[in-house]
C-alpha cells in the first residue's frame, strides 16, 4: 500500500526530470531510461530531496540504481 | 522572428531558474527549439576547464550566453584535465581554438587531493595560464578557489592560503588577457548553508550544492558577457539641471539647489550614481554650455556635490554646439564612440549629438529629475552584468535614436540639423504674460543685456510710447515656454531703444535671438523709428552677450553711463528680413498666453 503511495509521488518528479510519459514501476532501472545518466542522477537525488522532504547519505545516493531501491530506502526513511 | 521570441520567453524562464531541474528544464526547452541565439550576436567559442565536474556547467552555458546576447561554441575539457590540456600545445583544448578559456576552480581539489598549499597551486595555474597565452590569443578567465564552508562561518578571514593565490596570480599574470573571478560575493549572496554541500562533491565531484548551479552559472556567465559585449566606458554628462538644480548662469553657484532634504536629492543622486560608474572604471567627462568660470566656482563653493572638479578626465565648457564638445572629448581622451553615453536633459541638444554621432547613446532624462536615475538604469546601458530584457531595452532605444537619426539624417550642417527642429516663435504683448515676464526681469543673468530689474509699474512706463514683447519657442520635441521678453521704448522722434532685452540659455545656439531681433526691428520701423539703439551694461553674469549687438548687424556708437551703446539703421531691409528656419506668429490672445 505505501509501496504504491511512494510510488505515485516518485512518478510526477521522474517525469520532470526524465520523460513526461513515464511510467514509473517497481523494476525500471537507469538502463532502461535514455536520459538516466550520472548527471540526471544527481538532478533525481536533489529533486526528490527537495520535494519529498528526505536527505540521502553519500553511500545512499550511489546506490540507487532502480526504482524498486529507491522506493525500499525511502519506506526506510519514513516516507509513505 | 518566431525564434527570437521564443529565445526571449525561455530566457525569462531561465533568468528565474532556482534548481538544477529547472534550469535544465529550460536546456531541454532551448535545444528543441533548435538553440537559437539572437540575429547578429557576437559569436565565441568557450573552453571550459577546471579541476571538478564541469558537465552541468557546460550543459547551461550555450542558453546562459544565448540569454546574454551572445552565440558560443562551447568546449569541454574532461573531467580535472586542465593542466594537461594547457600545457599541451597539441591538446584537444587548443585544437577548438578558443577565443575564451574559462577555468573553474574548487579549493576542495586543490587543498585535500593535489596541491596543498598556496605556493604550488600558484605555480601550477600560473604556469598552465602562461602556456595558454603562448597557445592562443584567447582571453582567459580564471575563477580563484573558493573559500569553504569553516572558513566562512569562522569569519575571521581566515581565507590566508586562497589570498595568498590570488595576490600571486594577480602578480605573475598581470596581462591584460587574464581576468580573475572571486566567488567570495556570489558564495556570501547564496549562503555558505545553501552553498557548501559535501556530499555531492563525493558523489559527483560538484564542489556546491546542484541546485546553486543556476547562480554558478549566471555568475560566469556575466562574465563573459562583459568581456565580449561593450560596456558603457564614457559618460558625457551636461551640467546646468542635469548635475545641478537650476542654472549656475543665472542662480549663482549659491542659488543651484543640491538640497539633499529636498529636490535637490535627485541631483545628488546622479552624482553618487555616476560616482559610482567612475569607480568601475567609467570615464567621466563634461560638456556644458556655460561660463567656464561660474561652474569652477560651483566646484570651489558648494561642497555638497558629489561629484568633484577632478573627477571629470575633460571638460567642454562654452557655448559652441554639444556635438563639437563631444567630438574634441573623444579626440582628447583617443576613443571612439562605441561606449559612449551622452547625459542632457535637454532633447534638442540630446538630438543634436544623436544626429552627428548615431553610435552614441543618448538616452532620454526625464524632465522629472526623481525619475532619471531609474530610467538610466533601466537602459541596461551602464550594466556589468547584461541580461536579456535589459539588452533588449538597450536595443529598442538604439532603435529609437535609429529613427531619431533618419528623421535628421539628411542634415549635415547645424543649419540643417536647426531646419529641422519646425521652430515657431510666437509673441505676444508683454502685459499677457506679465507674471512670467517680471519672474524672468529677476532671474536671468546670462542672456541679459541690461539687466534691469523692473517692477511692473516701472516696465509699464518703458512700453507705453514703445513696446513690450515676450516670445515663446516650440518645435518639434514640444514647447520651450516663455523664452525671451523684451522692452523697447522711444528714445527720440527717430530712434527706438531696447531697454530691456533677456532670454533663456536654455535656446541659445539656435539663431532665436536672431529671429527676434528681426521682430522687434520690423515693429520699431513700424513705430516709425529709422534706428534702433541697443544697450549693453555689462555685470558679473553676462559677458556672454558682450558682443551680441556687433554680431546682429549693430555698429557701436558711445559708450554712456557704463552702457555700450550700439545702433542699427532700419531702412536697410536687412535688419527685419528674419532667420529662414524659424517661422514667427504674432498672437493676441490672452488667458492661453500666461505662462
Amino acid at each position: 500500500m505505501s509501496k504504491t503511495t511512494i510510488l505515485r509521488k516518485l512518478e510526477p518528479i521522474f517525469r520532470g526530470v526524465l520523460d513526461p510519459d513515464l511510467v514509473l514501476t517497481d523494476d525500471l532501472d537507469a538502463s532502461q531510461v535514455p536520459l538516466w545518466d550520472s548527471i540526471h542522477h544527481i538532478v533525481l537525488v536533489v529533486e526528490i530531496e527537495t520535494k519529498l522532504g528526505v536527505t540521502l547519505s553519500t553511500d545512499e545516493m550511489a546506490q540507487l540504481n532502480s526504482v524498486g531501491e529507491l522506493v525500499a530506502l525511502l519506506e526506510n526513511k519514513g516516507v509513505s | 522572428m518566431g525564434k527570437s521570441r521564443e529565445l526571449d520567453a525561455i530566457s525569462t524562464r531561465y533568468a528565474s531558474a532556482g534548481s538544477l531541474q529547472q534550469l535544465f528544464s529550460c536546456v531541454r526547452d532551448y535545444e528543441a527549439a533548435g538553440s537559437p541565439t539572437p540575429s547578429d550576436a557576437p559569436r565565441i567559442r568557450l573552453a571550459l576547464a577546471g579541476n571538478y565536474s564541469t558537465q552541468m556547467l557546460a550543459k547551461g552555458f550555450p542558453l546562459a550566453l544565448a540569454a546574454r546576447g551572445i552565440a558560443a561554441d562551447l568546449y569541454e575539457s574532461p573531467y580535472n584535465q586542465w593542466r594537461i590540456e594547457l600545457l599541451d600545445p597539441a591538446s584537444a583544448l587548443y585544437g577548438f581554438k578558443p577565443t575564451h578559456i574559462l577555468l573553474a576552480f574548487t579549493s576542495v581539489e586543490f587543498a585535500f587531493a593535489s596541491l596543498r598549499n598556496a605556493e604550488t597551486v600558484a605555480a601550477a595555474i600560473t604556469g598552465a595560464v602562461e602556456a595558454a597565452c603562448k597557445a592562443t590569443d584567447a582571453h582567459i578567465v580564471v575563477t580563484l578557489p573558493e573559500p569553504l564552508a569553516d572558513e566562512i562561518s569562522d569569519g575571521s578571514g581566515a581565507y590566508g592560503w586562497r589570498r595568498e593565490v590570488g595576490d600571486k596570480l594577480r602578480a605573475a599574470l598581470a596581462s591584460k588577457r587574464v581576468s580573475f573571478l572571486d566567488p567570495d560575493p556570489l558564495i556570501r549572496a547564496c549562503g555558505a548553508r545553501a552553498w557548501f554541500d559535501d556530499r555531492f562533491y563525493d558523489s559527483a565531484k560538484l564542489p556546491f550544492h546542484p541546485d546553486r548551479t543556476p547562480a554558478m552559472l549566471g555568475w560566469l556567465a556575466d562574465a563573459i558577457a562583459g568581456l565580449v559585449i561593450q560596456r558603457c566606458k564614457l559618460v558625457v554628462v551636461d551640467l546646468d539641471d542635469t548635475l545641478w538644480g537650476g542654472r549656475v548662469g543665472d542662480d549663482g553657484f549659491e542659488g543651484l539647489d543640491l538640497d539633499p532634504a529636498g529636490k535637490g536629492r535627485h541631483f545628488l543622486r546622479l552624482q553618487a550614481f555616476l560616482k559610482s560608474l567612475q569607480e568601475k572604471g567609467v570615464i567621466l567627462a563634461i560638456a556644458s554650455k556655460n561660463n567656464p568660470r561660474l561652474v569652477e566656482e560651483v566646484f570651489a563653493n558648494r561642497p555638497e556635490m558629489i561629484l568633484r572638479r577632478e573627477d571629470f578626465a575633460a571638460a567642454e565648457i562654452h557655448w559652441e554646439p554639444k556635438s563639437a564638445s563631444l567630438a574634441r572629448i573623444l579626440d582628447r581622451l583617443k576613443l571612439s564612440t562605441a561606449g559612449v553615453v551622452f547625459l542632457d536633459d535637454n532633447p534638442v541638444e540630446r538630438a543634436e549629438v544623436s544626429r552627428r554621432f548615431p553610435d552614441i547613446a543618448v538616452p532620454e532624462l526625464a524632465d522629472d529629475p526623481a525619475q532619471r536615475v531609474p530610467m538610466l538604469i533601466a537602459t541596461g546601458l551602464f550594466d556589468r552584468r547584461v541580461a536579456t530584457r535589459e539588452s533588449g531595452a538597450r536595443n529598442r532605444m538604439y532603435a529609437e535614436n535609429a529613427e531619431r537619426d533618419s528623421a535628421l539624417q539628411a542634415a549635415d550642417s547645424l543649419e540643417e540639423f536647426l531646419r529641422q527642429l519646425d521652430m515657431v516663435l510666437e509673441t505676444c504683448a508683454i502685459d499677457e504674460a506679465r507674471e512670467r515676464a517680471l519672474e524672468l526681469i529677476q532671474k536671468t543673468n546670462q542672456f541679459n543685456l541690461t539687466t534691469r530689474r523692473y517692477n511692473w509699474s516701472e516696465l509699464a512706463a518703458i512700453v507705453r510710447e514703445g513696446f513690450g514683447r515676450c516670445y515663446r519657442l516650440k518645435d518639434k520635441f514640444g514647447d520651450n515656454g516663455i523664452i525671451s521678453i523684451a522692452a523697447v521704448s522711444r528714445a527720440s522722434a527717430s530712434d527706438a531703444s531696447i531697454d530691456l532685452w533677456l532670454m533663456s540659455c536654455r535656446v541659445l545656439g539656435r539663431k532665436v535671438e536672431d529671429a527676434i531681433m528681426a521682430d522687434l526691428a520690423a515693429r520699431s520701423r513700424a513705430l516709425g523709428a529709422r534706428r534702433l539703439i541697443g544697450e549693453y551694461i555689462p555685470t558679473a553674469k553676462n559677458e556672454l552677450v558682450s558682443e551680441l549687438y556687433p554680431r546682429l548687424g549693430f555698429t557701436r556708437l558711445d559708450d554712456r553711463d557704463g552702457a555700450v551703446r550700439y545702433v542699427l539703421p532700419l531702412d536697410d531691409p536687412r535688419a527685419s528680413a528674419g532667420v529662414e528656419f524659424i517661422r514667427t506668429v504674432h498672437r493676441t490672445a490672452h488667458a492661453t498666453e500666461v505662462a
